[in-house]
Parts: structure tokens; sequence; C-alpha cells
């Protein structure tokens, strides 16, 4: 078992860390500034109030104090307001996400727990064949799964989104999971089983609680790619505000209104706001690692 | 955190249940027995019955459509719902193949009905619809809704494109006049390019072909325009079935032609920047030079209205206006020859209400009911009420239905999709992005033409 | 009961939702009672209860489609008719589908190579560091942002007129005399414009690349890096010869993971050029195909090249998994 380290040489080491890296500051500084500008242009853009002057001039020009009277809250007001409701389209979003998420990670953790830690014949070729059909462009699904869909009488009601999300994230998700389970030492399981525990007993008490940093780490994944879909929920339940996620709606703004860039930039950014807020959330669970550290060295 | 999700949840709880989208349904409950249903009384009660349509229409052209649907259904008790989408020529195939197609469908592609009737899943037009298509349209647009010498769809709206957008206040200003033939117009195009030498970002000539997955579509309005005014409409019939070469020289000398306007520097972009501009400038803001004075003509179909009047609500447009539109003219002042698409209903439903239904889309009822609900709204329904067109409007109008004009329907939504949706669009935008020279273009395109589909 | 089904209020979708996370629950349940009944499950026993819901889903979605794709690459527009290899030939013999290939090898090699470059380093030197909670949101940002947001994002930078890119590369011109220049058309120049697309890819997926790495460097032991510190190792040391072996594993994990989406990108391309100028890729080219052009034989024939482009990184995740099987 590994030694803690005392306070002091932590600090040691961070002292350390700082005075040796005048360059990684800067390099981290560097990266951190070019990954946020564009964001940042959006942000301006959706509070710049003068419709013309979005698409003769870069927001950067806006900025200067003789352009502040350019800023607003009249862009917002037009989307949240003016008949695009949006609210309905967010509820839509939220029942399509939750279960989208639940219930793949639930299935994948067992599957990813047979693959690790079950003996069984043909196992490497099947987890290599799970793997591999991650590749499988969902387009390619569209016209197989909507029939058989129809055929149950379920197409256009979100039983086939929740489906449909699941049977796409779970290549994936019992990849990733696999990974991270492998990573529990084997004599953790071992001792178990010797105390006479059975799998489910193991999977419950042993693995479910060590996978956690791992699980919150893959549910705030699978929550974007699912809250970000477009093409799942256009194909198998329409676009009609009984179903449609906020994507549908924010592409539907897009295509009609393509050049309306004072309403599309503050779309999006609402469009933002939970996936932020769920990251910013489930952030602590990550901090201390997907590789639950506390079981390692 | 928590605080403000909660405070968004119950909003959307309690706040937020209607319906913006132009998706939604006629509730026929409510049912109307008011004098405005008289019309409807053939149709006989249909309460209970429900009619799914599917369309491109969202947002405002949505609502507009929901809103005439609805005449229907609050008169009838039935229950139309309707689903507009972005994507819907992408979709509506995949929902045939997987047996999920609406009742009804509206679109503008030919090429794409074509197919859809191919599937054998498309149902006969029936007897009283047709009727009406033979009573109230021309034989031109009764061709376009007759595949093989069957009628297979109903048309339900059109739009005339061969327009070019200009502003009459500064027209006046400057003593500029409406040309009334191709001279006349490449002549005013010199006028203005010689009295704007001096500002080298106000050109003639306004042009944006850029709209996403759609872009390069106002090119392929250009050439049509070309092809039509400098062969002849057989040529251009020729043209579109392939029975010449998309490639062929007369086509190349039409095209030529706009080339003098579109790839000379001191006649475009006005307002955008260079030639290679026109291909990135998107086409619903083309228009906007024109109120600005950086730009003076815009070629462009008359439903462009709409984006002036989302830019600027209280933009006057008339013939004496801040903007209007004259017919692009042709090579001289007595023939007159228009481009025009639009929207034509399949079903793939033969249930009576579906029927009924039907009747109504190719009845005065719906287009007047239509022209009513949102202006920049025209069809080519001789039953229309022009009383209920405004002057734009009428314009169009009466661009379609006039005598001595020759009306030919838009070449690219009637050739392949390869072509008419694809390669077609990619080429124009290359003639601007890449510089290609118009035979480089024709030449791409006919090699793209596909061999398994005539 | 309607509600199920077709929920029409925003509290009767809640409610559906309810119900099938319910469902869903009683379910589990239900498979893990049945596992454990049994006095001595035997190991594959346990096996199949686990694996069963998740293979015959994978089994339903994802190979059922697969298999129905293969069999309509061989055949024509309307997958009435036998071609043989025709649809294969035509794609590896007109350049335009020879472009889309070679747009689609370089998405699957850059973008995994340089988003986790770049998650890797900067991973590891905010580790640690005061700001990191805030430095590491600031790079996860784009991943919140869906497809369509980011290309509403990149509008403004790749924008002739008001993008920022034009105005740097107008203000550098300047910088070095040349007032005259104006900036070119960035999404039509091809080729620039295919990585300017990679791009907008590595941006999002930079984030998902450093929370994961970051991750596994938080799970290297503190003994391990402060015995390499008293040995005199310098920064640059460390991290090849100690964070980069201990956390290989991981590092696989989000190559092929971000391979995969690089393989798969469509929004991107979809929404910021539609293919055009000559940035069209496989995914994208597909959908044309299939779905824009009513061509089933071609677009399966361009699914099924995607599947082909992903046997070495399989092969290679094969090899790196015996790797680790051999450690443990």
């Amino acid at each position: 078992m590994s030694r803690k380290l005392t306070r002091h040489e932590k600090a040691l080491i961070r002292t350390r860390n700082k005075l040796s890296s005048p360059w990684s500051s800067a390099i981290s500084i560097i990266i951190a500034v070019l990954w946020t500008i564009p964001t940042v242009g959006l942000l301006v853009t959706s509070f710049r109030d003068n419709r013309m002057a979005i698409s003769t001039s870069g927001w950067w020009t806006s900025l200067s104090p003789s352009h502040w009277k350019d800023f607003g809250l009249g862009n917002y007001r037009s989307v949240l307001g003016g008949g695009y409701n949006l609210g309905a389209y967010f509820v839509n979003s939220f029942v399509i996400t939750i279960p989208g998420v639940l219930i793949p990670i639930t299935l994948a953790l067992l599957a990813a727990y047979a693959f690790a830690w079950c003996e069984f014949p043909g196992k490497n070729i099947l987890f290599v064949a799970v793997f591999a059909l991650q590749v499988v462009p969902i387009q390619v699904t569209m016209i197989p799964l909507l029939s058989q869909y129809v055929k149950w009488g379920l197409n256009n009601t979100f039983w086939v989104l929740w489906l449909s999300h699941t049977m796409f994230g779970l290549p994936l998700a019992i990849f990733l999971l696999h990974n991270f389970m492998l990573d529990i030492p084997k004599e953790l399981i071992e001792a178990a089983k010797v105390d006479g525990a059975s799998h489910v007993q193991i999977f419950l008490k042993v693995v479910l609680p060590l996978m956690v940093p791992a699980i919150a780490s893959f549910a705030i994944f699978q929550f974007l790619w699912v809250w970000n879909d477009l093409l799942v929920a256009l194909a198998f339940a329409g676009n009609t505000p009984a179903t449609a996620p906020l994507t549908s709606r924010l592409s539907d703004m897009v295509g009609s209104r393509g050049s309306a860039w004072y309403l599309l930039a503050p779309g999006a950014f609402i469009a933002m706001v939970v996936p932020v807020a769920v990251f910013l959330f489930l952030q602590r669970y990550f901090v201390r690692g997907m590789l639950a550290g506390a079981v390692k060295g | 955190m928590k605080g403000l999700a909660l405070v968004v949840s119950s909003a959307t709880l309690f706040g937020m249940a209607g319906c913006g989208s132009g998706n939604g349904s006629g509730d026929g409950s409510k049912k109307a027995d008011s004098a405005s249903c008289t019309a409807y009384k053939k149709y006989g009660d249909l309460s209970g019955k429900k009619i799914s349509t599917y369309t491109p229409w969202i947002d405002q052209e949505g609502d507009a459509t929901v809103k005439a649907f609805n005449e229907f259904a609050n008169c009838t008790g039935a229950k139309v719902e309707h689903e507009g989408s972005r994507d819907m020529a992408a979709q509506l195939p995949v929902r045939v193949k997987a047996g999920s197609a609406p009742d009804v469908a509206i679109m503008p592609q030919l090429g794409m009905i074509k197919n859809m009737v191919a599937t054998g899943k498309v149902k006969d037009v029936p007897a009283k619809a047709a009727a009406n298509v033979k009573k109230y349209y021309s034989k031109d647009w009764q061709d376009y809704s007759t595949l093989d010498g069957k009628l297979v769809s109903i048309p339900v709206d059109a739009n005339a494109k061969s327009f070019i957008w200009y502003s009459p206040k500064a027209f006046k200003e400057k003593g500029y006049k409406v040309p009334t033939t191709w001279d006349e117009m490449m002549d005013l195009t010199k006028k203005i390019a010689d009295d704007n030498k001096g500002d080298t970002s106000v050109k003639p000539w306004s042009v944006g072909l850029e709209g996403g997955a759609d872009s390069g579509w106002p090119g392929t309005d250009w050439l049509e325009d070309a092809v039509l005014r400098f062969t002849d409409a057989d040529t251009y019939n020729k043209w579109v079935d392939h029975t010449i070469p998309f490639n062929d020289p007369k086509i190349l000398a039409a095209f030529k032609e706009i080339g003098k306007i579109l790839k000379d520097p001191a006649y475009v972009n006005g307002g955008f920047g260079d030639i290679q501009s026109i291909a990135s400038t998107a086409w619903q803001d083309a228009g906007t030079p024109l109120v600005d004075g950086k730009g003076y003509l815009m070629h462009m179909a008359l439903f462009y209205q709409s984006n002036y009047q989302t830019a600027n609500p209280d933009i006057k447009i008339a013939k004496d206006g801040d903007v209007w539109a004259f017919p692009m003219p042709s090579k001289d002042a007595q023939h007159k020859s228009m481009i025009g698409g639009g929207d034509f209903a399949i079903a793939f439903s033969d249930k009576p209400e579906v029927q009924k239904f039907e009747e109504f889309l190719s009845s005065p009822e719906y287009a007047n009911a239509r022209a009513k609900a949102m202006t920049g709204w025209i069809t080519a329904n001789t039953g229309l009420d022009e009383k209920n067109l405004k002057p734009i409007d009428k314009l169009a109008y009466e661009s379609l239905t006039a005598e001595g004009t020759t009306f030919r329907f838009d070449a690219s939504d009637m050739m392949p999709a390869e072509v008419g949706t694809g390669s077609f669009w990619k080429q124009m935008i290359a003639y601007f992005a890449q510089n290609k020279s118009e035979q480089q273009v024709l030449d791409a395109v006919e090699e793209s033409w596909p061999s398994d589909v005539k | 009961m309607d509600f199920i089904l077709h929920p029409d209020s925003n509290l009767s979708k809640l409610l559906a939702m309810l119900l099938a996370i319910l469902i869903f629950v009683g379910v589990m349940a239900l498979i893990l009672f049945l596992t454990n009944l049994p006095k001595r499950m035997p190991s594959w026993g346990v096996a199949v209860m686990f694996l069963l819901p998740s293979v015959a889903l994978v089994c339903f979605g994802l190979l059922y489609p697969t298999i129905v794709t293969f069999r309509d690459s061989f055949y024509g527009r309307d997958g009435n008719e036998a071609v043989g290899f025709a649809n294969y030939v035509k794609i590896f013999s007109e350049p335009q589908f020879v472009q889309v290939l070679i747009n689609t090898i370089l998405w699957t090699v850059l973008v995994p190579l340089c988003s986790t470059a770049i998650g890797l380093l900067y991973a590891v030197l905010v580790d640690r560091t005061r700001f990191e909670k805030l430095a590491k949101s600031l790079i996860f940002l784009p991943m919140a942002i869906s497809m369509v947001g980011a290309s509403i994002i990149w509008k403004f930078v790749y924008d002739q007129r008001v993008g920022l890119l034009s105005a740097a590369y107008t203000g550098l011109a300047h910088l070095f005399g040349n007032k005259t220049v104006s900036a070119p058309q960035w999404l039509m120049s091809s080729p620039l414009n295919t990585f300017l697309l990679i791009f907008v890819m590595i941006w999002i997926e930079a984030g998902y690349a450093m929370t994961v790495l970051s991750a596994a460097i938080k799970a290297i032991p503190d003994d391990l890096t402060e015995a390499a510190r008293l040995d005199g190792v310098d920064a640059r040391q460390q991290f090849f010869y100690v964070t980069v072996p201990m956390i290989r594993p991981s590092i696989v994990v989000v190559l092929t993971t971000v391979a995969m989406a690089g393989l798969k990108a469509f929004d991107v391309v979809r929404t910021m050029t539609a293919g055009n100028y000559g940035t069209s890729v496989i995914a994208n080219e597909f959908y044309t195909q299939s779905f824009q052009y009513q061509n089933t034989g071609l677009g399966a024939a361009l699914a099924v090249i995607m599947f082909i482009v992903v046997i070495p990184l399989i092969v290679f995740n094969v090899h790196q998994m015996r790797k680790s099987q051999d450690v443990r």
C-alpha cells in the first residue's frame, strides 16, 4: 500500500511544479484562450442588438466602449418570446435524455462485469464484436429499425427513442466501463469470492461502489450525446412538438432563418445551459478520477 | 445551479404548452357551424377521423399551413395533423420504405414524386380531386402532376422565380429605368457600374448562393432563365429530360450570356466583395445591399419578400416603395418567359377522409384560406380570389396565369435528384468558388447524370 | 392509458418517463434476482444473464442493420438487382469519391492524434494548479455544445467578412507591411478547408480526451511520481517515462473512441459546408447517396467501406488488450 504524502511534501511538489514551468503556464493559457474564444464570440454576438452589425462587422468591434450601446437582451427576448416555444422542446429533451442515459449505463455495467470477471467460451471474440459495432453509423440503421418500430406500432413515441439511444450507446459504454473495471485489483474480487460472495453480491457490493467515478464520468458523456442528438430523434420520432428535442428546434431555426444570427446565437446558448450545468455538477466526481484511484497501488 | 434548474423546469411544466413551430394539428372537436363552412358541407361529417400530413414547411410557413388546414378541420370535424421538417426530402423515403408514410405528403421536387410513385405506395388521385385539378389548373400545371399519362399529384402552390428585385426609391433617385429587354438590362448594368467606379463596395448586382445543405439553388435559377431566354422552350424541355446532353453547345452559349454579368468583377458582388463571395453569401442575405445602396439588382423568386419583412417589418414593398421586382426581361419586349416552381401533394392512403382532404387541397377554398393565412404565397389555382393577394403576390400570380407568357417549371426540380439537388447545385457553387469555366461546369454536371435513371 | 405511448402534456410526458424507468428497474431487479437464485451458478451462467440484454439489443439495433447493409452494397439503386462489385468499383474509380476516401482517412487519423495530444498536454499542465477546475471547464465547454451550435460558433471564426480568422490573417499581413491583402474564402479553399473542419472536431473532442486522461493521471500513485522526482528526473522526462507509460491503457481507449468519432463525422461537415468544396467525408456522402439521391446500393457500399477503415483500429486494440492481459 502506498505511503500517503505529508501535506508538506505535497506543497513542495506543487511549488516545484509551478517554479519549473513558466512555459507550461504559457502553453496552457494559450490553449485555454484558443479553445474559449470562439464561444466568447458567440456569447458576445448573442447580446448584440444591432442586427445589421452582426453580419457586417466582427463581434469584437462591439467590445470597444463606443459600441457598447449595441448590447441588450433583445435577441434573447425574440427567441424566448416570439412564438418559438422552446419550453415544450426543453421538456422533450429531458424526457428523452434521462432514460437514454440511465438504461444503457446500467446494462453496460452488467455486460462489462461479465466481460471482466466471468469466464466463458468465446469471450474475447464477443467483446471484439461488440467493440467493433461502435463504428456502425446511425444512418445505416434508420430504415431497418424504423420498419420494425412501425410493425410494433411504436414509431413516433419516446419509447423507441429510449430504445434506440440505449442500443447506440451500448458498445461504447461496454467498451469504456470494461476498461475501467479491469483496473479494479483482482485480489479484491478473489477475496470476496473466498468469503462466499456470489457474482451478484460482488457486483453490487464490491464493484459498483468502486465504479461510481467512472459511472459519473461516462454518464456525462452519454448525457451530452443524447442531449445533443438530432438524427435519432428526427428519424424515429419525427419533428413534432410531441417528441422533438431542443436540437430539432435549433436546427429548424438554422434552416428557415439561415442568416438570422441574432436568433441563432441566443438559441445556441440556451441549448447549452443544461449540459454545462450537468457538467459543473458532475465534475466533482471525476476530479478524483475515473479510474477510482483509491484502489490503485 | 439547482435553483436555476428548478425554475426552468417549473416554467416549462406549466407555462408553455402552445405550439409555435408550425407543427401541430387542427382540433376537430370545436366544430364550427358558421356560414363560412357552407363550402365544406359536401365533405360531410368527418368527426373522429384523422389525417396526417408531412411537408417541408416550418415556422411561419408551417403555422400558415396549419391555419389553412384548420378550416377543413373545424368545418368537417376531422383532425388534421401537420408535421413540417427541413429534412423532409431525406426523411420521407425512409418513412415510406419503413411503412410509416404519412397520409398526405407535399413537396416541390417532381423528381422525387416520380421516385415515390415508383415505390407503388402512392394512391391514385381520387376522381373529385382530379376533376378540381382539371377545372382550376392550366394544361401546363396538369402536365406537371401527370406521370405516364396518369394524374399522380395535386398542385397546391406555386412560385414565380424569374424576377429581379430592385429599389424603386434608389432607381428614382439615380434616374434608372426598369429594363424591358435583355440589352436594356445589360446597359443599365454598365451604367450603374460606371456611376459607382469610385466606390469598389458598390456593384450593380448582388448575388448569394449559400444556403447550408441546399447551397447553390439560386445559381440554377440563373442558368434556367438564361436557357429559356437564349434557346427556346423546346430546347429547355429536351435539356430537362436529357434528350440533349446537359452540356449541349446551345446551353453553353446561354450560360455564357449570364457569365457576362456573374463573372465580371465590375458587376458583382454588390455589398459582399469579389466574385468568389457569391458562393459564400447566404441567399437570405443577398437582398440587403439593395436597401443599403450597395447593390441595385438581385435575381430572386418573389417569395424573397418575407426575408425583407423579417429583417425590417416596416419595409415598404411597393412599386414606389423601398423594394419591388420586375420580371427578368427576354431578348425582346414581346416575349415573356417565366420559370416557376410549385409544391405537389401525393397521398399514401385512400381512406375516404384522406380523399376528401385531397379534394379540399385542390379546391379554391384551400387556395383562399392559405392566401389569407400568410402573404408571400400564391398558387396556380385559377379559383383563387385575387382580393386575397397583396400587390407583390398579385404580380407573381399574374405572371403565372397571364396569356402569352412562356412558362416553364424549374428544371432542377425535374431532373434526377443526383443532378437536381446534387451536382447542379454543387457545380454552380464551384463556378464561383473554384472559378470553373462554363464549359467545365456543364461537363461536370453531364458526367454526374446517373446512367441507371432516365 | 394512451399517455404511455402518446403523452400530450408536459406532466404526462414526465410520468411516462418515470414509468419507463420503473419498468426498467423492475427488469434489472428480476435479472439480478434470477442470477442469484441457484445455489452455485456457474461463471458462464452469470455471463449469460448479464450479457443477454445488451447482446440482444446490440444484435437487433446494430448487427442486423449492418448485415442488411452488406447485402445492399452488392445490389443496385433500389436493392432489387444484384450488381456484384459495381458500387465499389464506382467508389474507387471516380475522383469525386476518391477525394471522399482521402478526407475520411485524414479525419480518422488527425482528429484522434491531435485531440489526444492536446488533451493530454493540457491535462498534465493544469494538473494540481490553482485554477485546475476552471481551466478544465473551459476546455470541456465545446463538448457541451451541440454540433448545430458548434457550426454556428465557427461560422463567426471562418466567415470571410466578419470572421475572427480573417481579422487575424489581415492583421498579421498588415504587421508585415502587406496592407492590401484580403482574407481568402476559408471554407472554399481546398484542401485547407478540410483541415479547418477537422480543427472544429478536434476542438470538440479535446475536452473528452482531457477529461479521461486527467482522471487517469490522478490515479497514478503519488509515491511513483515522488520517487521519480527524488531521482532527479525533470518534468519532460517524467512525462515520457512515468506519466505516459502509466496511463497508456487510457490513451489507447481515448485514441480509439475519438478515431471512431472522427470516422463517423457527419454533423460538422453537413452543417458547415454540406460536403461542398471538396470537404465531403464517407458519413456525409452515405447520407447524400442513400437518402437524397435514393441510391441505396452505393450508399450501402460507402457504409461498408467505413467498416473496412476501422479494421486496423480493431487489430490495434486487440493487440493492446493481449498486451495488458499478459501484464495482469
